[in-house]
């Protein structure tokens, strides 16, 4: 079955990845519009600083043929499809609930400032939801190119405001005031926080401040008092004075830019953001696991690499250095943060995203496969894998068994994986073990060695100095059928 | 055509309603404050050195920070 992306509830046409190709429908009624849109001058300028994804049309024999095809047949009976189109595929996709709040605000001012080019054009968008973004690199792209309609200029209203407020505002505001993370709302919410839940969640005075009355406690109050079944709440209010409804339309872009600008996201402290600065190497040795790391990336060339618990991103920017695309997992979202602030800033391909290699976010939303989850996405797709001073996280507090651990790690990588080994008489490992060195006493570098060669066959291994640590290079075996 | 799938809210469709309510007044009395002002300036043989474009832009910056406020 082809996979359907999440763009599938507009009436208009739908989209999907069929043989790695990321293909629209777009309906015979949605068409001309499209087209228009395609032509304007802020759709080119969009696509050209690659903040919108290109759309190429299919000729009428690749259409042909995609009819053809048993997989398709469906979408082109279900309703008459006007024309196909064909998207750039982003590299990795990851999606609202693996992103941490810094990337969840830049999908929100790209958002905004894609509405704001397309209203002076006279289009606006049908629909104001982080799932129209993914991120090439650290950058964001707005992928639904459906989302654009031609608005009406007597109409005064962007609708979609109120979406843009439930996915992106109120999940910003629960994060700068409860640190609720993007994943803990976009994991079980498709459609973001409601006002109420937030109000809920509020004390007497906290409703009473400027940004929650207006986001929060009078939609709220308004919601508990009124007519649910009143249909003239949502009748177009159409405005004979064209000049007061652009008026009215450009004012209400303006408050949520300066609603988001409000909610930037602060620098965020964890126990693992200031690891670089705190952690148990000294100077030789993490020397010895900068060279060694960059000495694998330098014979091996890797051209995807994934870093796994990449903390702040030394090691991926070491990646990128060597002109590999890197995907940095780390499930502390103030490291991600970090990551992502520094890849935008310098203009980095690192993809960072908040993901706990022990519990990988699931298959999300229809039928699980709107979203589908993390090991669907990342098994096989990379050639590189690094785990660093990761094992004994796996090991000890999540207590996945060894031989586990690294059959992951082989079926991640096509290629290479740079391992750290730390023994169970390290600091770190006794420290995570809280009295339960039992449990790990037989583990030591020949265990582990014998284990690697399952999977792998080790190229190198060099131990740092001054530690009870060593590094290995591993090059997977051919896989046997 | 005008497709509007997406799920409006009931509190903020309604709050949203009132705040668009708000703004065309403010823009009433913007309008009204821009012609009087350049009722007074031609009367004093003084241009207006603003043009219409950049009044009506102001204006908007203007009332955009009031609502913030």
């Amino acid at each position: 079955m082809p996979r359907l992306a999440p763009s599938f509830r507009d009436p208009a046409g739908c989209c999907l990845i069929f043989n790695e190709r990321v293909l629209r429908f777009v309906s015979v009624d949605a068409l001309p519009e499209f087209e228009k849109f395609l032509q304007t001058d802020f759709s080119k300028k969009f696509v050209a600083e690659e903040k919108l994804i290109p759309s190429r049309r299919l000729g009428e024999k690749e259409v042909a043929l995609l009819r053809e095809s048993p997989e398709l047949k469906s979408i082109f009976v279900a309703q008459p499809v006007g024309a196909v189109f064909e998207h750039e595929k982003i590299p990795f996709q990851s999606y609202p609930h693996e992103w941490p709040a810094e990337m969840l605000w830049t999908a929100a001012s790209l958002t905004l400032e894609i509405a704001e080019a397309a209203f002076k054009e006279g289009f606006c968008l049908k629909d104001a939801t982080p799932n129209n973004i993914l991120f090439r690199g650290s950058q964001p792209v707005f992928v639904d190119a459906l989302s654009f309609e031609r608005r009406n200029e007597r109409d005064p209203i962007w609708k979609p405001a109120t979406q843009f407020i439930r996915t992106f505002l109120l999940p910003l505001l629960a994060n700068r005031k409860w640190n609720l993370q993007p994943a803990e709302i976009f994991s079980t919410r498709r459609d973001g926080i409601a006002p109420e839940e937030i109000y809920s969640w509020c004390g007497a005075l906290e409703r009473l401040s400027p940004q929650m009355l207006s986001l929060v406690t009078i939609p709220s109050w308004l919601s508990s008092k009124a007519n649910p079944d009143d249909q003239k709440i949502y009748a177009p209010q159409l405005m004979d004075n064209i000049e007061k409804a652009q008026f009215i339309f450009e004012s209400g872009l303006r408050r949520l830019k300066k609603n988001l600008n409000s909610l930037k996201p602060q620098t965020a402290k964890s126990t693992w953001s200031d690891y670089m600065t705190t952690h148990s190497y000294d100077d030789p040795a993490f020397a010895a696991k900068e060279k060694f790391v960059r000495e694998a990336l330098l014979e091996f060339k890797p051209k995807r690499v994934l870093d796994s618990g990449a903390n702040t991103g030394h090691f991926s920017v070491l990646a990128t250095q060597g002109g590999a695309k890197v995907v940095a997992i780390d499930l502390d979202a103030a490291c991600v943060g970090k990551i992502f602030e520094m890849a935008r800033e310098k203009k980095m391909d690192i993809l960072p995203m908040v993901i706990n290699l022990a519990r990988p976010s699931a298959g999300l939303g229809w039928r699980n496969a709107e979203f589908p989850s993390f090991l669907d996405r990342a098994i096989g797709k990379f050639d590189s894998v690094l785990m660093l001073a990761l094992i004994h996280h796996l090991l000890v507090t999540e207590r996945i068994p060894l031989e586990e651990i690294l059959r992951l790690a082989s079926e991640l990588t096509n290629q290479l994986l740079v391992i750290e080994f730390v023994s169970p008489e390290d600091a770190m490992f006794r420290r995570l073990t809280r009295g339960r060195e039992q449990l790990h006493a037989s583990l030591n570098e020949e265990v582990f060695e014998r284990v690697c060669g399952n999977f792998f066959e080790i190229v190198r291994s060099v131990p740092l100095p001054n530690s009870k640590r060593r590094m290995y290079c591993l090059k997977r075996k051919a896989v046997e059928n | 055509m005008i497709l509007g799938y997406i799920d409006p809210g009931l509190g903020q469709m309604i709050w949203l309603s009132i705040v668009s309510a708000i703004t065309g007044f403010i823009f009433y009395i913007k309008k009204t404050r821009a012609f009087i002002m350049n009722f007074f300036l031609k009367i004093f043989g003084r241009e207006s050195k603003q043009t219409p474009a950049v009044t009506e832009k102001s204006s908007v910056e203007a009332e955009s920070k009031a609502e913030v406020r």
